[in-house]
């Protein structure tokens, strides 16, 4: 199902699994570089359609440490942009 | 032997897996490795845009701990995971992924992954723990994030190398072999350090679709018990391995249920219209205290739905309908607020199917469901391994260093394998991770492992000899079918070799018949676990005979093996523990009973490579003082 969702062509068709779903189904995906679109097809001929975002920055441009500050100290129990990605000023740990 | 060219690939610090654990590693590895003139390689058996368990996409974050806003604790997550796996859980593990779990998800959410807000721009709760996300290409984002780290660090990724086997010096795990799933190419992979992120297993019980659902299983069936095998065969402890994992979901589609549970307060019932959570009420006293406390663990509420079916008060339901009229009634004097509130349920239900399991949404179009009119059957799955989850399985690794634990002997996320380091499902007793917990592990490994490496990272001396001997056996069921297949008229049919489908059926039929799957009704005692590991002895015997035409079925044969090594642990740690402590999950008919006094504690096991023994062994539990 996600090469279906991924061609840009639409040239893909999926059915059910036969050996339990009965016939007459099916859900169609178009997907934007922000949201997907589905039509969802039932047994007695009726149709729902829905939209969906799928993500809310332009496709690639994920920076990994997500523009927090980061450190340089390996031993410590903070992870490269902690403690500022937790939103706290220190790491939590046990008393 | 079949031609497959070797290609040597070396690095610091290898990743093999691609999933949620894999790409944290990733992320986080690169930062540091980078700042270290270090390289780091991840190897993923598929596309790593839609690799591992979120493949799909999710509808929902099922840990985000809150600690910024003051909704929770960290020490409120280790209760709760104490709590639902009934006493028996690593505190210092769940306790490190909790206070590091909500920087995961805030990470997330610049990445671009779409958290729901409330008009204050809060979060919005599914439930305690659980975000509500358009996570249709949740995977893609973080895989994205993943590549760019590597790719900035000058790192790589290698996609579609199935690894088969951990690379070892002496008690060092230094690399991995494996294939590639579509060239004749042979990978050995050499690193100073490795991290193991393969996911949990499917597939070792028979699933409940036996035709061309086959591979319709609750997790995914690509999560064939890689990271239990190569961390068994790297002479690694593992603990929980009778820990299995068995959702309750709607039926045969494997449809999620949290949204309806959680977000519609619906309940759960018989055929004959009892919520079995009230009627059995009584029954979880004989679990206490975890019975009596909040939340039930999922064990006993699925344990409680298996007593109905057992007295053939089934099939199961999800009550949809008298959930929707509940909160149609609270709309009741405004017909227009109810409409526009029943339009925004109807979209959150259908895209909680179509976000990561659009089998379910299909199965309900092409059986007419309107959730508002019927009830919809849901039943319990067969067991899957899945320590991420509310399952536990994985290998016994060593806790922060900050703490103050008797579970230290290196680096944390270390498995007692140097060099070798596991998160997510390959690493056990820190159950309720899920997608952004594992996420968060696997971040603590990468860090953890580059640590290693600068502290005490040695070039890998590897026996080219061995190495070439592992290389024949690997592909060596190549040869076997074509040295075979003209015995008689139909390939299929032959008396040296197995074709790895029948391969599997047989595992499965051992582990459904004798481990307490579907067919069992999820109950085994020690005499059926003992018959059933003998029939693995022989599977075991037989394991080098499959035969194989191509690639893919080189691939499938080796899933076998993996899953059976996972199917031994499994039943190996079922047989030592002589209670019956998480009831829904399995039931020891002949040690039906819950048995504080001598089992509330971790059985781990290890596996001996130089002697082929296993080892059973029973550790404390250490509760974080004062929780």
């Amino acid at each position: 199902m996600c090469c279906v969702k991924l061609c840009p062509q639409q040239a893909m068709d999926v059915r059910g699994y036969s050996d339990f779903v009965p016939m007459g189904a099916s859900a169609t995906p178009l997907r934007g570089s922000e949201d997907i679109m589905w039509t969802v097809k039932f047994r007695d001929g009726s149709i729902k359609r829905f939209k969906f975002p799928t993500r809310t920055t332009p496709e690639g441009s994920a920076d990994p440490l997500g523009g927090y500050a980061t450190h340089d100290d390996i031993n410590s129990e903070a992870l490269a942009t902690e403690p500022e990605s937790a939103g706290l000023d220190a790491v939590p740990t046990v008393k | 032997m079949a031609n497959y060219e070797t290609v040597e690939v070396s690095s610091d610090l290898l990743i093999v897996g691609g999933g949620f654990s894999a790409c944290g590693a990733a992320t986080e590895a690169a930062y540091w490795a980078k700042k270290n003139g270090l390289k780091v390689v991840m190897v993923d058996k598929a596309a790593t845009d839609r690799s591992g368990a979120v493949a799909m996409g999710l509808s929902a974050i099922n840990q985000y701990v809150g600690v910024k806003d003051g909704e929770n604790t960290v020490e409120d997550y280790v209760r709760y995971v104490r709590q639902d796996l009934m006493g028996v859980s690593r505190e210092d593990l769940v306790y490190n992924i909790a206070r590091h779990v909500d920087s995961t998800v805030h990470l997330f959410e610049k990445w671009g992954l779409k958290i729901w807000k409330d008009e204050e721009g809060k979060y919005v709760h599914e439930g305690r723990w659980q975000l509500m996300i358009n996570g249709e290409s949740y995977k893609v984002i973080v895989a994205e994030a993943a590549k760019n780290a590597l790719a900035e660090a000058g790192g790589e990724i290698y996609e579609r190398i199935f690894i088969v086997e951990p690379l070892m010096d002496g008690n060092r795990c230094v690399g991995a072999l494996g294939f590639d799933t579509r060239e004749e190419k042979f990978y050995v992979f050499k690193a100073k350090a490795v991290i193991c992120t393969m996911g949990g297993a499917v597939h070792v019980f028979r699933p409940r679709s036996v035709g061309e659902g086959f591979g319709r299983s609750w997790y995914p069936p690509f999560n064939t018990g890689s990271s239990a095998y190569f961390t068994i065969k790297a002479g690694a402890e593992m603990t929980c391995q009778e820990v299995r994992f068995i959702p309750v979901r709607f039926k045969d589609a494997y449809g999620p249920v949290g949204a309806w549970f959680l977000l519609f307060k619906s309940a759960a019932i018989s055929a004959e219209g009892g919520n079995y959570m009230e009627v059995r009420e009584d029954e979880l006293k004989n679990w206490a205290p975890y019975g009596l406390a909040k939340p039930i663990p999922a064990n006993l509420r699925n344990y409680l739905g298996m007593l109905d079916v057992d007295q053939g008060l089934g099939p199961l339901y999800m009550e949809t309908d008298e959930a929707i009229q509940n909160i149609a009634n609270e709309y009741k004097d405004d017909p227009k607020a109810f409409k526009r509130k029943m339009k925004e349920l109807e979209t959150e239900a259908w895209e909680d199917f179509l976000d990561m399991t659009i089998s379910q949404a299909i199965l309900w179009a092409s059986h007419n469901v309107k959730p508002e009119e019927k009830h919809s059957e849901i039943a319990a799955c067969e067991p899957y391994f899945i320590g991420s989850h509310s399952g536990a399985s994985g290998a016994w690794v060593s806790g922060p260093e900050d703490m103050d634990t008797p579970y230290k002997w290196g680096y944390a996320q270390m498995t007692t394998v140097e060099g070798l380091f596991a998160a997510g499902d390959a690493s056990g007793a820190s159950s309720h991770k899920f997608s952004s917990g594992s996420h968060t592990e696997g971040r603590l490994a990468g860090k953890a492992a580059i640590k290693y490496i600068q502290e005490k990272g040695q070039e890998p001396n590897v026996d080219m000899a061995k190495m070439e001997a592992l290389k024949a056996e690997i592909l060596a069921p190549l040869d076997l079918y074509e040295g075979a297949k003209g015995q008689f008229t139909d390939p299929e049919v032959n008396t040296q070799y197995i074709m790895p489908r029948q391969f599997l059926h047989r595992l499965q039929k051992i582990m459904d018949e004798y481990a307490g799957g579907v067919t069992a009704a999820f109950k085994t005692s020690k005499s059926n676990l003992e018959r059933g590991l003998e029939l693995l002895g022989i599977l075991k015997e037989d394991s080098d005979k499959q035969g194989c035409r191509d690639v893919h079925e080189l691939m499938r044969a080796w899933e076998n093996i993996h899953r059976m090594w996972q199917a031994e642990a499994h039943v190996r740690t079922m047989l030592f523990r002589e209670e019956t402590r998480w009831p829904g999950y399995y039931f020891r008919a002949d040690t039906p009973k819950m048995n504080d006094e001598n089992w509330l504690c971790f059985a781990n096991c290890r596996y001996d490579p130089a002697g082929n023994e296993w080892d059973m062994s029973k550790k404390d539990i250490w509760n974080i003082p004062g929780v």
